[in-house]
């Protein structure tokens, strides 16, 4: 039992999941390149093997976080690598559980890599809460878990509409340069992606709009406040707005095809960059997650 | 015809700010804003140079507080409400009575035709049938030389965009009462002092309370990796009696008379006295304090020792004006001075302090609330897709020949599978 509450448990457990993951990534890409069904097997294999870990991963920092601060408050998400774990975990989830089989795995190929790059910034950057789950206790709260899970929710519907965009920008290149190749014969027509960025951003922003609304009921609970136009606040009422603008556009003018599959892209690196960026690019204090 | 041209000129009105592409630009004039709010920095105050006198002017050194970022907000509450009455007798009128025919189906968005030998009433029973089980609404018309079908599923999305406004509507008056009658600030108090709501710091709004908040003790539980959580026990004074005792925590806010009092930080240091005035020192802070009311004479704490036990700290009596200091020293806990017989400070011990940070917000209830309208409207738009479909049965000789004609403003590819497999389940049923 022991062992559960063990950080170095829980780290080789994080380091197998990323292993895992970043396997996935290379056979997923080996799977368009040979179209082979033993590929595809072992690629499952290795997919469903990385998302049981990233899930054990997980539920061990809370097992762990709770043992240490048992006789303050249960199962929290409490900080930024708790929240990248979420977040690469929910990515898995709206990838394969909204898309059918085949757009599932063509949407991969980008999505895989953002998850990919999420855990290398947790080993790279956030370092320390790897082993260490202490928060201030002002984090402690069901409101910011709440925050974080719909976060997370909206934040991976968002990552895989982003991997839809891409892919919508390469097929319309080849297809204007009538280029087919391997990639232009894997992806599907043009409609379809566009339909389904939309349908994934229309699922991802619902979630975002509550996400806001829980940070903001927390931080009136917590620091007395529910607004104070910090970078992050604010970053994220932008992107709001930018979102509602596009559901406005595409219902008015109709925004279809490459200026949507941009809007796509840009809206998921805008908030990777919220995410990531200014913590390290703006001045002033902001919650990294 | 003056009347005529004042109603084509409100009517014109009326219909800019009911306009989405009004709501549109307000948008991204917003978002725009706000991105200059970050990305310009928020201390330029210098009137000196150009750019000083321009960020002056507009505010650009606090945008999120300028009459125009207000304005565009409110402009953008407008639109959505405007549109919203605009459109409600529309939508009401769609949920109510929708339109049962239609004449081009082949220019409907998906489209079929077949024909049959089944009699005219089987057919159409089959289709209700399949439409029914597919939890389509089945509505029929009473021509009897030519009958149609109209069906239609998740119609509540047309309500949507109408409860998603009703919510920024509702949002918007929260959080202006909130702006207009609350108040917040933040009040640090050492363990044994009290301290006015009146004497709250970076206060926004204007203090309507006339109660002390007093802090008893602090219980200190220490976790396993050292995390330390504070509980403070308040008690809040009025008119120098105890009218209400509790405990503040992080995340549980404590109330009274409507205003919530949080625990921001619980901050440890040594606690000295100016002129009578508890105030806690810490490393790496400004510890000085006016000893003047007019505020020409400071003293400056430095060198402090923060030892729980023995505690000390040096002192330094400065003029802003003059760069040597007036008088310097030392103290240990309980150790004080008295400056031209007038002006006290002392070194009162090591103690702990409560940094609180208390809030009057009236027009909460009605933020939340808008919140949660908008959110259900947000659902509702986006989570529900309205789709339509028409069906002609006309009569030929000794066939019937079905159209059917299709449409969803969403998801297109989607409803025309969708489509093509219910139509295909009918004529499974009836053959053709």
């Amino acid at each position: 039992m022991d062992v559960i509450f063990n950080p170095k448990f829980e780290n080789a457990m994080f380091y197998a999941t990323l292993a895992a993951y970043l396997m996935a990534i290379v056979l997923n890409w080996a799977c368009i390149v040979f179209r082979s069904s033993l590929v595809e097997k072992y690629r499952n294999g290795v997919l469903i093997a990385a998302f049981a870990g990233n899930v054990a991963t997980i539920l061990l920092s809370l097992v762990r976080a709770n043992a240490l601060s048992i006789q303050l408050d249960p199962f929290r998400l409490v900080n930024p690598y708790q929240f990248v774990l979420v977040f690469v975990a929910c990515i898995v989830l709206v990838n394969f559980g909204l898309l059918r089989r085949e757009y599932a795995h063509m949407s991969a190929t980008i999505s895989l890599p953002i998850i990919g790059a999420l855990l290398l910034y947790v080993v790279v950057i956030i370092q320390q809460p790897l082993l260490d789950l202490s928060a201030s206790m002002i984090y402690r709260s069901w409101w910011l878990t709440g925050y974080m899970l719909t976060t997370a929710v909206a934040d991976s519907a968002f990552a895989v509409a982003f991997g839809i965009g891409i892919a919508y920008l390469i097929k319309e290149y080849l297809s204007k340069t009538k280029k087919r190749g391997v990639l232009g014969q894997y992806l599907p027509s043009m409609e379809i992606l566009d339909e389904l960025g939309y349908r994934l951003v229309a699922f991802g922003f619902p979630f975002f709009s509550l996400s806001i609304i829980l940070g903001a009921i927390w931080a009136n609970i917590a620091l007395g406040q529910f607004w104070s136009w910090q970078p992050k606040e604010t970053w994220s009422i932008i992107f709001w707005l930018a979102y509602l603008a596009y559901f406005h556009v595409r219902m008015l003018h109709d925004w279809r095809g490459s200026r949507s599959a941009w809007m796509l892209v840009m809206g998921f690196t805008a908030i990777l960059f919220t995410f990531i960026g200014i913590s390290y690019f703006l001045p002033g204090p902001a919650i990294n997650f | 015809m003056g009347d005529q041209l004042y109603n084509k000129n409100m009517l014109r009105f009326w219909r800019f700010f009911a306009s989405m592409r009004f709501g549109l630009i307000l948008m991204f004039l917003l978002a725009g804003a706000a991105t200059l709010g970050i990305l310009l920095p928020q201390e330029i105050t210098t009137q000196n140079t150009l750019l000083g006198q321009i960020s002056s002017f507009l505010g650009l050194n606090n945008v999120f507080a300028t009459w125009w970022f207000h304005t565009l907000a409110y402009l953008l509450v407008l639109n959505a409400s405007v549109c919203t009455l605009h459109r409600v007798s529309a939508v009401i009128s769609v949920l109510r009575s929708p339109r049962m025919t239609v004449n081009a189906y082949d220019r409907l968005q998906a489209y079929q035709t077949f024909t049959t030998k089944e009699r005219q009433q089987e057919v159409i029973d089959s289709f209700i049938q399949v439409l029914k089980s597919n939890r389509y609404r089945v509505l029929q018309s009473e021509d009897e030389e030519q009958p149609q079908l109209y069906a239609d599923k998740q119609r509540l999305e047309v309500l949507g965009p109408v409860v998603l406004h009703s919510g920024i509507f509702i949002l918007a008056l929260g959080l202006t009462g909130l702006s207009l009658s609350g108040f917040a600030g933040t009040l640090t108090i050492p363990v044994g002092s009290s301290a006015p709501l009146s004497a709250m710091q970076q206060t926004t709004g204007t203090v309507n309370r006339n109660f002390a908040i007093r802090v008893d003790s602090a219980e200190q539980l220490i976790t396993r990796t050292g995390l330390l959580n504070t509980a403070p026990n308040v008690s809040i004074l009025a008119n120098d009696a105890v009218v209400k005792t509790g405990q503040v925590e992080f995340n549980a806010p404590f109330t009274y008379q409507g205003v919530n009092i949080h625990l921001v930080q619980f901050i440890h240091g040594e606690l000295v006295a100016v002129n009578g005035k508890p105030q806690i020192i810490r490393p790496n802070q400004p510890n000085y304090f006016p000893l003047t009311p007019t505020n020409d004479l400071y003293v400056a704490f430095t060198n402090m020792h923060p030892d729980p036990n023995r505690p000390t700290v040096d002192y330094m009596i400065v003029q802003p004006s003059s760069p040597q200091p007036l008088a310097q020293g030392s103290l240990r806990a309980g150790e004080g001075e008295n400056y031209q017989n007038q002006f006290s400070f002392s070194l009162i011990g090591y103690q702990g302090s409560a940094v609180l940070h208390a809030t009057s917000q009236p027009g909460l209830n009605f933020v939340l609330t808008g919140a949660l309208v908008l959110l259900g409207g947000m659902f509702l738009t986006l989570y529900l897709r309205y789709r339509k479909i028409w069906l002609s049965f006309i009569a030929d000789g000794d066939q019937l020949q079905v159209m059917a004609g299709g449409y969803s403003a969403k998801e297109r590819l989607r409803f025309a599978i969708e489509f093509k497999a219910l139509i295909d389940e009918a004529r499974s049923l009836v053959g053709g």
